[in-house]
């Protein structure tokens, strides 16, 4: 069994041979993807740019390293029903609390970009955004100090998209399946 | 009316005395209940106007009225009582079966309300345990395990992953609890390459289920999860197929057309547009030079089609202006102009006005590359000294070559940082880093190190739920 983190890199399935090359020859030959080298080439002073967009699109691969587990507990950990578990006297850190969570969706909104560097001084940004809608089923959180310390497997299904200004680079519609494994959280992650 | 005689009215009263006495010991044997059956036991003990109560223990409460109307008896008070007796069972009843009352007397019962309702217990959790532990939790509470089902999960195989009644729920002792236990994660074997029929049977012999994606014929292509993934037993392997072989089309020529009008072209056919790579050509900018596959191959639908594409021809070759003569300020832009720049810049003191250039290297009408650098001698122009004074005979010949030094070195420094350097990066990216290869001439651009940077975001979230999030809270104890 694979005890690597689950990452929107697994959500969407990301490889870039499997980028829809059509899709990258329209953003190529688009206005705005001609506006991103002409700015490129005004503040690199003249440095002719031969990138395609497909090159750019391999930098994605890194902002797409966020593990989706601290995207669930970023979410969970927000909701005023768990923070009474912060509460050291009804909640002793001898104490393990299993919590089921009934059917729910997180929906999350991520801002990453690439910035293109000369010699440490950024000179343009490729904004992105990524939106996901995740449905939860079966969850039970594990708690104790205070700290959700495990995530024991559930069911889920999901949407989720990449976008560069009008353009989606990429979108995943999963099936429901189910969590492969129990996640631990080391020492836990603090509600 | 014809008077009886006396006399046979004396015989006749005599006879009646003599009956009497055998009569009265007869009416005392047979009871005072005439036209109704003598009671059991009844006997001589049995008094004139008296009924034997019957018995009603045991009866329910419905035959009661009947029973006792037979009797010449009639219901009394009826109370409830908690018993071991069916409910409505008479349990007690007074005057008690067999006793002799007078007729009409009521008689008073004592109904069953049934058995005593034992105390609610709470089910406890028993998701996560194995069958043996639930069923000695489930005997402490005074529960019993009820039937036990199988369901997937990539939990171990026989925990527990769901209960019925579910914990917390109020339900009477020795109630059967319901468990449905994981069946455990099994190894996704590989059905890539092969057919629909020999997936499913080789993904049946794993005890996972096939679920097919699309509506094509084909060898599988790729399948969700992977091989060698866990996955719960008796889920489903998604797969996708690729179309099979009948359905190949033909590569449509797309050398000579504008790169707008690829799409027009590929699409019908269900082609796609691959790699679009630019070069220059004599082409007109936008026309398609290279194709791959070519025209005519036959392929799979949805393949994809690389395309070279024309950027325009190469700027005509240029003859390096003449420039002597001309101020240094004129030079960069007449040089702009033609696509060429300034090379190094030399001084010299000449006649010449300061700024005046007096050499040039290419010489003009030399042919010139597009880029190529003109170096250039420019004039100080003439020292002009005071009329009364000398040239000292102790010049400062140092300090002088050093301030020239200076002027020429602050001179290239200004011109290597505002000169618009000419060279084309090819850039390669690496994960977090874009290395540069300088392919041009100017070892300038070799300072330079572009990269992208990616900026991680944890991002926003919020959670939607109907109700409570929280649906059973257990605790454990270490």
């Amino acid at each position: 069994m694979n005890d690597s983190p689950i990452t929107l890199k697994d959500f969407f399935l990301f490889d870039t041979r499997n980028l829809a090359q059509d899709r990258l020859s329209d953003i190529e030959v688009s206005g705005e993807f001609v506006t991103l080298r002409n700015n490129l080439a005004q503040k690199t002073r003249g440095i002719t740019w031969p990138l395609a967009f497909g090159d750019i699109l391999q930098g994605i691969e890194e902002v797409l390293k966020v593990k989706l587990e601290d995207i669930l507990v970023g979410a969970w950990k927000k909701t005023r029903e768990l923070r009474k578990y912060r509460d050291p006297e009804k909640y002793p850190p001898t104490e393990t609390v299993l919590l089921h969570l009934v059917e729910h969706t997180i929906n999350s909104e991520l801002h990453p970009a690439l910035e293109v560097v000369v010699n440490d001084l950024a000179v343009e940004k490729i904004q992105l955004i990524i939106k996901l809608a995740l449905n939860f089923n079966g969850i039970i959180l594990k708690i104790k100090g205070g700290k959700i310390i495990e995530i024991l497997p559930g069911s889920c299904k999901g949407t989720g998209n990449l976008s560069w200004g009008k353009f989606v680079l990429l979108e995943e519609q999963t099936k429901t399946f189910t969590l492969p494994q129990s996640i631990k959280l080391g020492e836990g992650i603090p509600i | 009316m014809k008077r009886l005689p006396k006399r046979f009215l004396d015989r006749i009263l005599t006879g009646l005395a003599k009956l009497a006495l055998p009569l009265f010991i007869l009416f005392m044997v047979s009871g005072p209940t005439w036209g109704q059956p003598a009671a059991p036991g009844a006997g001589f003990a049995a008094r004139p106007g008296t009924v034997q109560v019957p018995n009603l223990v045991g009866q329910n409460r419905e035959q009661v009225p009947r029973i006792l109307d037979q009797a010449r008896l009639h219901l009394g008070e009826a109370a409830s009582v908690t018993s071991d007796q069916p409910r409505d069972t008479v349990v007690r009843q007074a005057p008690a079966a067999g006793q002799r009352v007078p007729a009409g007397t009521p008689v008073r019962i004592w109904v069953s309300t049934g058995p005593p309702q034992p105390n609610l217990v709470r089910v406890p959790n028993i998701i996560q345990s194995n069958a043996q532990q639930a069923r000695q939790l489930l005997a402490h509470d005074r529960l019993r395990l009820g039937r036990v089902s199988g369901d997937q999960s990539m939990l171990s195989q026989g925990t527990i992953i769901r209960q019925a009644p579910t914990a917390g729920q109020q339900v009477r002792p020795d109630t059967a609890v319901d468990i449905w236990v994981s069946m455990g994660p099994v190894q996704v074997p590989n059905v890539v390459g092969i057919n629909e029929p020999e997936a499913r049977r080789i993904l049946a012999g794993a005890r996972l289920r096939l679920e097919v994606a699309d509506q094509v014929q084909g060898p599988i292509e790729r399948q969700v999860p992977a091989a060698g993934e866990s996955a719960p037993m008796g889920s489903s392997v998604q797969v996708w197929r690729r179309p099979a072989g009948p359905t190949l089309v033909e590569v449509p020529p797309l050398i000579g057309r504008h790169l707008d009008e690829v799409t027009g072209i590929l699409n019908p056919r269900n082609l796609g547009i691959g790699q679009v790579t630019r070069r220059q050509a004599q082409e007109p900018a936008g026309t398609i030079i290279e194709q791959n596959p070519a025209a005519g191959t036959q392929v799979q639908p949805r393949i994809k089609i690389n395309l070279v594409v024309s950027i325009g021809a190469p700027p005509p070759l240029m003859e390096v202006p003449p420039l002597i003569g001309r101020h240094l300020n004129e030079a960069g832009s007449i040089l702009n102009s033609k696509n060429l720049g300034i090379g190094q810049v030399t001084r010299r003191q000449a006649q010449e006005a300061e700024g005046t250039i007096i050499g040039q290297d290419p010489a003009a009408g030399t042919p010139a590359q597009p880029r190529m650098k003109v170096n250039l001698v420019v004039s100080t122009g003439q020292r002009v000294l005071p009329l009364d004074n000398k040239i000292p005979p102790n010049i400062p010949w140092l300090l002088i070559t050093l301030t020239v030094s200076g002027v020429l070195g602050g001179t290239y420094v200004l011109y290597r940082i505002f000169k618009a350097p000419s060279a084309t990066l090819a850039v390669r990216v690496v994960p977090g880093k874009v290395q540069p290869e300088i392919t041009a001439d100017s070892p300038s651009l070799a300072d330079l190190e572009v990269r992208l940077r990616p900026v991680i975001d944890q991002g926003q979230q919020s959670i939607t739920a109907t109700g409570s999030l929280i649906s059973e809270e257990r605790k454990e104890h270490e």
